[in-house]
């Protein structure tokens, strides 16, 4: 054998058992969470109320918390993110604002999540007065998901061929008009994706709600929009911290599961979007 | 109320439809155009000829203004369309762009159906739905498409040919009710019998509209232009009726270019 092909042999033998090494993390990461968590998992855990800090009962209210929390970051960032992609892929005509516009997004991406939790603490709760609620930590998440959807959403908007806005604007409709019947529509897969994709993360994020929106016990349904919740990820992290109690234990697990279950769906709707709502193009 | 006809309203000797003062276009720190002075005459049709990279469609896209969105491009001189300036002239873009229409070279249907893309551009709000369905069958029979559409006009668009999809473009373009329309390279695209049915729809459309058409086939030209323009280099260097343009008196370039010779203008 000569020293080429052996070296093609090592090299993609490495490459096997490096995909591997990361597929049995996944599987053995899944895997414990599933084994663990269908343990706690039942009918009764999901739609009951938490009692002694969580040690016995439900995650009810930690499940509609976190599904306030991003349904309301999601009502958020939309406006925005498809403002930022719409502005960035059809207004901006100079190649350098177009670069700032481009490097102010990825730092946004790349700001550490519990920065956001200090931001929202000191800006929201400590100069507004606004107190520990929901409605915050709504707003952290927007912010940090903002990258997500505006740069998918704007990737889908520069992969619509120019042929399509050139012909547009030569019937005379408008630049906005333009942005309302050819662009929208055409990029509404990438938006929809960038969404679920932040959503599916916003979701898991304990750092940036977890001084300024979440209370660890006694929440119930939010009453106004100046209230904690209780959210799933914050929920698991008190039942860790009550790591000795085998019952707190196990309803961690039971809440992990559980929280995986929504990612995992989110995700799956993301990956649905991104084929069904892919618009055919000529040619 | 009836409509008055337009004949009757147009003066007997037309003006220009389009006359070009000056005018210069550049990309950047070249001037791929330097037309000078040209007139377009109306319900004609006038063919831009020239070499590739003369700037024919340069100029055509300076008339309804497509190219300024593109960040290096500027012009200079002034440009009337009807005797009015393509810039100030017109209250806004858009209203130049639905009196200038355009067709591009490479088909492009948007992914609705048919009669959707017939009604693409169409603003009037007013508009009742037999007016529309009325409007899509008469911009269908003016692009010589009604006959193979009319009973799918609810398919997608993407279905038809490319040789269908050039005509829809250009029934898309009709609904608007331009005066002028700029055809670049209409033909390019589409096989040589799906061409010929194309010159017939042009010749066809040239009693309503001001037609001004780049185009690489000489042969066409020939048969279909009332006026020629021959470009090359951005510089216009003939400019005549057709019968002119192709006989002995023509400069020198121009027959070269026009008689399909080597030309190294
Ligand atoms: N967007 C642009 N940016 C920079 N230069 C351009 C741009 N578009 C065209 N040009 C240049 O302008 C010149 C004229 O181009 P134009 O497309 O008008 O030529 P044309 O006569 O239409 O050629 P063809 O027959 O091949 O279509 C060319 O040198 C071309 O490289
Ligand atoms: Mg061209």
């Amino acid at each position: 054998m000569s020293k080429r092909a052996a070296i093609n042999i090592i090299y993609a033998g490495a490459l096997r058992v490096a995909l591997l090494v990361s597929l049995s993390i996944l599987a053995f990461l899944i895997g414990s969470i599933i084994w663990q968590g269908s343990k706690a998992l039942s009918f009764d855990f999901i739609f009951s109320d938490a009692r002694d800090f969580g040690a016995s009962g439900g995650i009810r209210y930690q499940i509609l918390g976190s599904l306030i929390l991003i349904a309301v970051s999601a009502l958020l960032v939309l406006p925005l993110a498809l403002g930022t992609a719409i502005y960035r892929s059809e207004y901006v005509t100079s190649e350098k604002l177009g670069r700032r516009i481009d490097l102010a997004i990825f730092s946004l991406n790349g700001i550490p999540s519990i920065t956001y939790g200090l931001f929202g603490l000191i800006i929201f709760v400590n100069l507004f007065g606004m107190g520990i609620s929901w409605s915050i930590g709504s707003i952290l998440l927007a912010m940090m998901i903002l990258p997500t959807v505006t740069v998918s959403s704007y990737q889908a908007m520069r992969a619509i061929p120019d042929s399509y806005r050139e012909n547009s604007i030569a019937l005379g409709l408008s630049r906005a008009q333009m942005v309302r019947r050819v662009i929208l529509p055409q990029s509404l897969h990438g938006v929809v994706t960038g969404l679920l994709i932040g959503l599916a993360r916003a979701i898991g994020e304990t750092a940036p709600i977890m001084f300024v929106a979440t209370a660890f016990s006694g929440v119930t349904w939010p009453r106004s929009i100046n209230e904690p919740v209780s959210t799933l990820p914050t929920h698991i992290l008190a039942l860790a911290q009550q790591a000795t109690n085998p019952d707190a234990l196990r309803n961690a697990w039971g809440t992990s599961f559980s929280l995986i279950l929504i990612v995992i769906l989110l995700s799956t709707l993301a990956y649905v979007a991104r084929h069904k709502l892919q618009p055919g193009r000529p040619q | 109320m009836p409509k008055p006809d337009l004949k009757l309203v147009r003066p007997l000797e037309a003006a220009p439809a389009i006359r070009l003062e000056n005018f210069q276009a550049w990309f950047g720190e070249t001037c791929v155009v330097n037309a000078g002075a040209l007139e377009v005459p109306a319900h004609k049709i006038t063919c831009l000829v020239g070499p590739s990279g003369s700037g024919k469609s340069t100029l055509l896209r300076s008339l309804n203004r497509i190219n300024d969105d593109i960040s290096a491009y500027a012009m200079q001189g002034k440009i009337f369309v009807q005797g009015q300036c393509n810039h100030a002239g017109f209250k806004d873009i858009t209203h130049l762009r639905s009196k200038v229409g355009m067709v591009f070279q490479r088909p492009c249907v948007f992914p609705c159906s048919i009669k959707e893309n017939v009604l693409f551009g169409v603003r009037d709000k007013t508009l009742s739905k037999i007016d529309r369905a009325a409007l899509v069958e008469d911009c269908l029979k003016s692009a010589a498409l009604w006959k193979e559409v009319s009973h799918r006009l609810d398919s997608p668009a993407s279905t038809l040919s490319l040789g269908q999809q050039q005509r829809l473009c250009i029934a898309r373009t009709l609904a608007v009710k331009p005066d002028i329309l700029l055809l670049d390279e209409p033909t390019a695209s589409v096989d040589p019998v799906s061409a010929r049915a194309l010159e017939t729809v042009i010749q066809d459309l040239k009693t309503r509209f001001t037609i001004i058409m780049v185009t690489h086939d000489i042969r066409q030209t020939k048969r279909i232009a009332d006026h020629v323009v021959f470009l090359c280099d951005g510089e216009i260097i003939e400019t005549g009726s057709c019968g002119h343009m192709f006989s002995k008196i023509a400069k020198p370039k121009t027959r070269t270019y026009l008689s399909e010779e080597f030309c190294d203008c």
